[in-house]
């Protein structure tokens, strides 16, 4: 379970703290979604870097599990990242130097044992680019692939190491609609799926729509919503 | 899929941007590869060159004297079979041209026969038949004297003398040899035609000519001065050693065993008239263990014997021995009255029966001597001694042996006084008919006696060097012993005494000590990874540089992998390993680049930088131990650049590499302890090294300063890495061109490491430039200042041939047979100096010295002062005053003091003030050669000074003088020059001046410095290149920044102040940081020596720096200004 109480995050400036998030608060169990809507600025990216252990909280409570990520060593940080979480960029920071399949893989370099043998590995990722529906394609380097299809390849990476929770930012925000579309189904099918905790930070109402836990990041406050209407400035 | 494939994958990837990263890693590999093997070709050109011209020569004995050439067919038999030993005769020589009268000093000749030529089988002997006198010469003599096969040329070579010609009987006149001869072939530089036993890297210029003729020539028939043995591998040079010792008889030191069998006697006698201290050692010994007492004998010509108030009587031109008689010597003796005398006291004389006779002489007399003694060479004077008249001997029995005086050709074997041919003048006409009639009869049977301490306090006063007695005698006491047993005896006994040494034989093991020799000086491998210093550091920064814009590039993927759980250990250990293989695969490429890198330098050290080491012979000697050191370091340098360029940026915020917003500057923040710890070391050093500057000597000096320097440039460096660091404060931006330039000064902060980087390029660029200007050497201004590195003399001269007499006197130079010699010499003077040939000890010399060139001054020199002292253990007013007279100390443990240049002392020597050196003397002994002072920048770095004393001692054969310091005013130097050279031809004297010697010296160093100018040129070059890289990179990141610009009207022109006064400002403050700290190094040198600064030089050099980092800024702009607006904005 993930749970985040009272998490509060300022910025030092030249002009004085400058204050991103209030007092959020957030609960989501396994196997369940949610979604953070909200305009550019609200910390809605914030929060997430903080839920995936980029950046500390200035104040708050945040756990996964029951584990205090943030009390945890550099490496048992680095660690937990690897185990437990999963990544899923607007940019999707493909590295471009590797083929589809390579990309996927490479959150199982990262050293954190007991690692499975490299063959499990490997078909558990050939098993998830065929559900992503990227077989054919897992030999081809970044550069060859459309947006989707490289959302795709990182919604994948994002669940090689079988994460408890999968943290995705703007995940269609560069996509056209229809692309958007399929990565969306993609995305909401991956709690239950998968047995893991999303949470989706966007823009989009249509990807909004298809969760039925839905937040919304006003002044840096969170508030739950119930319909996925266009937020304010979104 | 294995971590280290994520590494390859990301190489082959980005292949294009490492690309720049791999010439980076290939020049610095190259550069120390190439430093490395520039190294091994100086040693393995050195070995090679000295080995081939030894052919297979490995030990040369050589004599002082000259020895029976049939010790070689003796010596051959007792070594193993495949050893060879071909005996010849090696003099300096001095060449001229028949024709053309060109002249060559310095030359060698050769007296050779076939076995010689058959020490290199590997090529054909050359011709020596054809014309009756033949001669070849070798290729480089042959050239430089312009003689062809069929001309003719003049050897002139110093005439070998047994009796040393600084004893009074010893031949003063005729010293030189001249042998015109043909020249029947030039033989090839390569190999024996280059012979020669010292190692040298100029080609030796070699005549060589039959045994025979030369033997004949110098009238030394069968006999000859040099065994040149060729051993097998497995034999050491000791055991040549231990035959010749077992081999050599009493006759090879010049002994003779002379028996009288009706005096009843054996005497021993020397070739050299006097018997040498090892040989009256060896005879001594020898006659103790046959239990005999021998009588010392010292026999010495008066010129006029005289009893005490008239003069009016006297006996001219009369031997008188000095004896310590044994009982039974006395024995034979019988005074007038017919009684046995009693041993002599000092101060007592006998008479003989004669002689008394003559003068009128009665016991109580006071009788007189008046006798020559040797002063200077060349220079008798006349003493006179008086005693008491205390018997008159008969002349019988013992009184009347001519055997007392020993043979000497000229005098003894002459059947008149008046046939005498004396080296000494003498006045025949006071020889009267009863003295023509006592030679008759009596010949030179002494006709007084003194005791024989008498005889060497008024004679013996070198003792030391030729010894003090003319003879040792074993008299036949009793009438049973037969006289020939007792001379075979003695004979045999002696040489069990004598060593191959005692007899002037001296083992050279010249292989070994070539091999030693071409070790070199210098090690260049370390010079010239210094001189390229400059290159691999432009080329580790440019590394650094180049891989952190790469990696910059690339944030996301670290913040990537930082996200999906890579710890930043393991992204730097990926990063590395990257880093890893480009580097292995840029210095693998480095190798053949290094071989490229390395005859360059070679062709360069060979054509315009040959003045530094003169030594054409230089080619390309890799060793495999070379390319695997600079594979190692060239792969340290580039990982330590790269860790470096790694520094900080895996510990940027994950989130800010995702964004590709790397925090490349700081808040506002006091000095950290890193800086403010490098700014307090760098001050410390700079303190220290100036300290230490002021009580070293020039040369550390020099080098303290440019310590510190450095060190102050490092100090200096961190203060701008710490201002460039520190964000700058908003400022109310005013309107117009300040508010540009502000903008572009604040731009330059933007990218504190980039920008360190550049400054830290065009401020070392700077430092090593300036400072290398400031420390070239000029020569001395006032040269005929007695402070001065010429000591105040204009010229300086060296013959072939010892001179044995006073330049300084009308007698000397007509002696000399100088055109001329009564005409007044006006304010010419010249010192004598006693040289001892051996190996260069100046900077024009690659090889180790061994035997360095040993200069013996005379007093007259120590007195005179002059020259200026780096360094001295002067420790009163005295020697403070002139150090010179440290060469006259007792110093303990019986170290020779000696004064030597700084540079030679430093450089070639290894060895500091205070410092022993080990030499061997004539003998072979080992000496030890104390360092009690130091020369600045002296006209004497060549060789190593000891007084005359001392010398003497040292090199008891070594005859006259060949070196001379000459005062006269600078005027008439060329004529005076001209006029020795020409006059004292015979005697291959070459005179030279001491500026132009002095600036031949200094071109070395300043050669040394072009080098290291050009090394940095080159490494201003790469600095500039990493100059264009940073602002391409600047200029491309600011891409939309400058295209909002253009759209807000700002014209290219404005655009391009706003890049290039940024771009400015880099070099300006690394030029300031530079300077100032090069400043630290030329300031002192100013003042200390007084070198003129080379203003205009250096106003050039800083003009070049600043235009080339000025070019590379616009060099990066103008892609940038050019680029289409709308893609540029988009990019925003």
């Amino acid at each position: 379970m993930l749970v985040a109480e009272r998490i509060c995050k300022s910025f030092p400036t030249r002009a004085g703290d400058l204050t991103v998030l209030r007092d959020v608060t957030l609960r989501t169990d396994t196997g369940q979604a949610a979604v953070i809507v909200g305009p550019s600025g609200s910390g809605k990216s914030t929060l997430l870097n903080i839920l995936g252990t980029l950046e500390p909280p200035t104040a708050g409570h945040y756990t996964l599990d029951d584990q205090h990520p943030f009390k945890f060593s550099p490496h048992e940080l680095a660690r937990f990242r690897n185990q437990q979480l999963g990544f899923v960029f607007q940019d999707h920071h493909l590295l471009p130097q590797c083929s589809v399949l390579e990309n996927v893989l490479v959150p199982t370099l990262a050293g954190h044992g007991p690692q499975a043998a490299a063959h499990d590995c490997e078909k558990r990722a050939r098993e998830l680019l065929q559900r992503v529906g990227l077989a054919e394609r897992i030999d081809h380097r970044p550069a060859e692939l459309s947006g989707g299809e490289r959302q795709r390849v990182s919604l994948a990476r994002a669940l090689i190491n079988q994460p408890r929770l999968v943290l995705a930012d703007e995940p269609t925000g560069n996509l056209d609609q229809h692309t958007a579309e399929r990565v969306g189904g993609l995305l909401a099918e991956l709690p239950r799926e998968h047995g893991v905790i999303l949470i989706v930070v966007t823009h989009s109402i249509a990807l909004a729509d298809r969760f039925e836990t839905r937040y919304e990041l006003s002044d840096g406050q969170l508030v739950p919503r119930t319909s996925a209407a266009p937020a304010s400035g979104a | 899929m294995p971590t280290l494939f994520l590494a390859r994958r990301s190489l082959a990837h980005h292949w294009r941007a490492h690309l720049a990263v791999a010439l980076g890693v290939i020049v610095a590999t190259a550069t120390i590869t190439g430093a490395l093997l520039v190294g091994d070709a100086l040693r393995g050109s050195l070995k090679a060159a000295t080995l081939e011209r030894l052919g297979s020569v490995d030990v040369a004995v050589q004599s002082a004297q000259y020895v029976r050439a049939d010790l070689a067919d003796e010596l051959e038999p007792r070594l193993p079979d495949s050893a060879s030993i071909a005996p010849v005769t090696i003099e300096r020589t001095s060449i001229t041209h028949a024709d053309t009268r060109a002249i060559v000093h310095r030359a060698s000749i050769l007296g050779v026969d076939e076995h010689f030529w058959q020490l290199d089988s590997s090529r054909p002997a050359p011709s020596m038949t054809g014309p009756i006198r033949p001669v070849v010469l070798n290729r480089s003599l042959a050239n430089e004297l312009g003689a062809r096969v069929g001309d003719d040329v003049l050897l002139h070579l110093r005439r070998p003398r047994t009796i040393s010609p600084e004893m009074l009987l010893g031949r003063r006149d005729d010293p030189t040899v001249s042998l015109r001869l043909t020249v029947a072939d030039v033989v090839s530089d390569a190999g024996l035609g280059s012979f020669a036993l010292t190692p040298r890297q100029t080609t030796p210029l070699n005549a060589f000519v039959p045994l025979q003729l030369l033997q004949r020539s110098l009238k030394r028939a069968d006999q000859i001065n040099t065994l040149l043995i060729a051993l097998p591998p497995n034999i050491a040079a000791d055991r040549v050693a231990t035959e010749l010792d077992d081999l050599v008889m009493p006759k090879d030191a010049g002994l003779r065993l002379r028996t009288d069998a009706h005096h009843r006697y054996v005497a021993l006698e020397s070739d050299t008239f006097l018997l040498s201290p090892t040989a009256e050692t060896a005879g001594r010994t020898a006659a103790r263990e046959l239990n005999q007492q021998p009588t010392a004998l010292l026999s010495y010509l008066a010129n006029r014997i005289w009893i005490a108030g008239r003069p009016d009587r006297e006996i001219p031109y009369s031997t008188v021995v000095a004896l310590d008689a044994t009982p039974h010597m006395l024995a034979g003796l019988t005074l007038t009255d017919g009684t046995t005398p009693a041993a002599l006291q000092p101060g007592q004389l006998w008479l003989n029966q004669w002689a008394a006779d003559d003068l009128g002489a009665v016991v109580g007399d006071r009788v007189r001597l008046r006798y020559y003694i040797t002063d200077r060479p060349g220079q008798l004077a006349e003493q006179e001694a008086e005693f008491e008249l205390v018997g008159v001997l008969r002349l019988a029995g013992s009184a009347a042996d001519p055997g007392l005086t020993p043979a000497y050709p000229g005098l003894t074997d002459t059947t008149h006084i008046s046939g005498w041919d004396p080296p000494f003048p003498i006045d025949l006409d006071r020889v009267r008919d009863r003295d023509e009639t006592y030679w008759d009869d009596h010949r030179a049977t002494p006709k007084a006696f003194i005791s024989l301490a008498d005889g060497l306090r008024l004679w013996a006063a070198d003792s030391e060097r030729f010894g003090h007695l003319t003879a040792l005698r074993l008299d036949a006491a009793n009438a049973d012993t037969n006289i020939n047993e007792l001379r075979n005896a003695w004979r045999s006994t002696i040489k069990q005494y004598l060593s191959a040494a005692d007899c002037g034989l001296r083992i050279d093991p010249v292989r070994t000590r070539a091999l030693r020799a071409s070790r070199g000086t210098t090690d260049f491998a370390a010079l010239f990874v210094g001189f390229s210093l400059f290159v691999i550091i432009a080329a580790a920064l440019l590394i650094t540089l180049l891989f952190r814009l790469n990696i910059e590039l690339r944030s996301h993927e670290i913040g990537l992998l930082l996200a999906v759980g890579f710890t930043r250990r393991r992204i730097a250990t990926l990063l590395l390993s990257e880093g890893l293989l480009l580097s292995l695969l840029g210095a693998l490429l480095g190798l053949p680049t290094a071989r490229g890198y390395a005859h360059l330098m070679l062709v360069g050290l060979r054509t315009c930088w040959s003045a530094a080491v003169n030594a054409p012979f230089l080619r390309l000697h890799d060793t495999p131990t070379s390319y695997l050191v600079g594979l190692a370091t060239g792969l340290i340098v580039a990982l330590l650049s790269i860790t470096l360029a790694l520094r900080g940026l895996t510990s940027q915020p994950p989130r800010a590499l995702l964004a590709d917003h790397l925090q490349t500057t700081r808040s506002n923040k006091p000095p950290g302890r890193l800086t403010l710890a490098i700014v307090l070391l760098g001050g410390l050093v700079a303190i220290a090294a100036v300290l230490s500057a002021i009580m070293a000597g020039a040369v550390g000096r020099s080098l303290a300063f440019f310590i510190s320097g450095a060190a102050l440039l490092v100090a200096l460096l961190a203060l701008t890495a710490r201002w460039l660091a520190c964000a700058s404060h908003p400022h109310s931006t005013p309107a117009g061109s300040a508010a540009l330039l502000r903008i572009s000064a604040r731009n330059a902060r933007r990218h504190a490491g980039r920008s360190l980087l550049t400054i830290s390029l065009m401020a070392t660029a700077s430092f090593s430039i300036t400072a290398l200007q400031a420390m070239r050497l000029t020569p001395p201004e006032q040269i005929q200042q007695h402070t001065s590195g010429t000591g105040g003399f204009t010229l300086l001269a060296e013959s072939t041939t010892p001179l044995l007499h006073d330049l300084n006197t009308p007698t000397g130079r007509a002696a000399l047979n100088l055109s001329d010699p009564q005409a007044a010499w006006g304010d010419t003077h010249i010192i004598p100096a006693r040289l001892h040939a051996g190996d260069e000890t100046s900077c024009l010399n690659l090889y180790a010295p061994t035997q360095p060139r040993i200069l013996g001054i005379s007093n007259e020199l120590i007195y005179r002062g002059g020259f200026s002292f780096a360094a001295t253990l002067a420790d009163d007013n005295a020697t403070r005053a002139n150090p010179w007279r440290l060469l006259d100390r007792e110093l303990p443990g019986g170290a020779i003091p000696t004064i030597a240049d700084e540079a030679a002392a430093l450089w070639q020597l290894h060895r500091r003030l205070g410092d022993d050196l080990i030499i061997n003397d004539e003998r072979g002994h080992e000496v030890r050669l104390r360092l009690v002072a130091l020369l600045r920048g002296s006209v004497l770095q060549g060789e190593l000074t000891i007084s005359e004393n001392n010398y003497t001692h040292l090199y008891p054969t070594d005859v006259g003088y060949r070196f001379f310091l000459i005062e006269t005013p600078t005027g008439r130097a060329a004529t005076l020059a001209k006029k020795l050279e020409h006059d004292l031809t015979a005697f291959g004297l070459a005179a030279d001046s001491t500026i132009d010697r002095i600036h031949q010296l200094q071109v070395v160093q300043n050669t040394y410095l072009s080098t290291f100018q050009t090394l940095g040129g080159l490494g201003l070059l790469l600095g500039t290149c990493g100059l264009a890289v940073v602002l391409l990179r600047n200029v491309w990141e600011r891409r939309p920044e400058l295209a909002l610009l253009r759209t807000m009207g700002f014209t290219r022109r404005r655009l391009s102040v706003l890049v290039l006064a940024e771009n400015a400002l880099l070099v300006a403050v690394g030029l300031t940081v530079g300077v100032i700290s090069a400043a630290v190094v030329t300031i002192p040198q100013i003042v200390w020596r007084g070198v003129p600064v080379p203003w205009t030089d250096l106003l050039a050099m800083f003009t070049l720096i600043f235009a080339a980092g000025l070019a590379a800024g616009a060099l990066a702009l103008c892609p940038a200004l050019r680029a289409p607006l709308l893609p540029a904005l988009r990019s925003e």
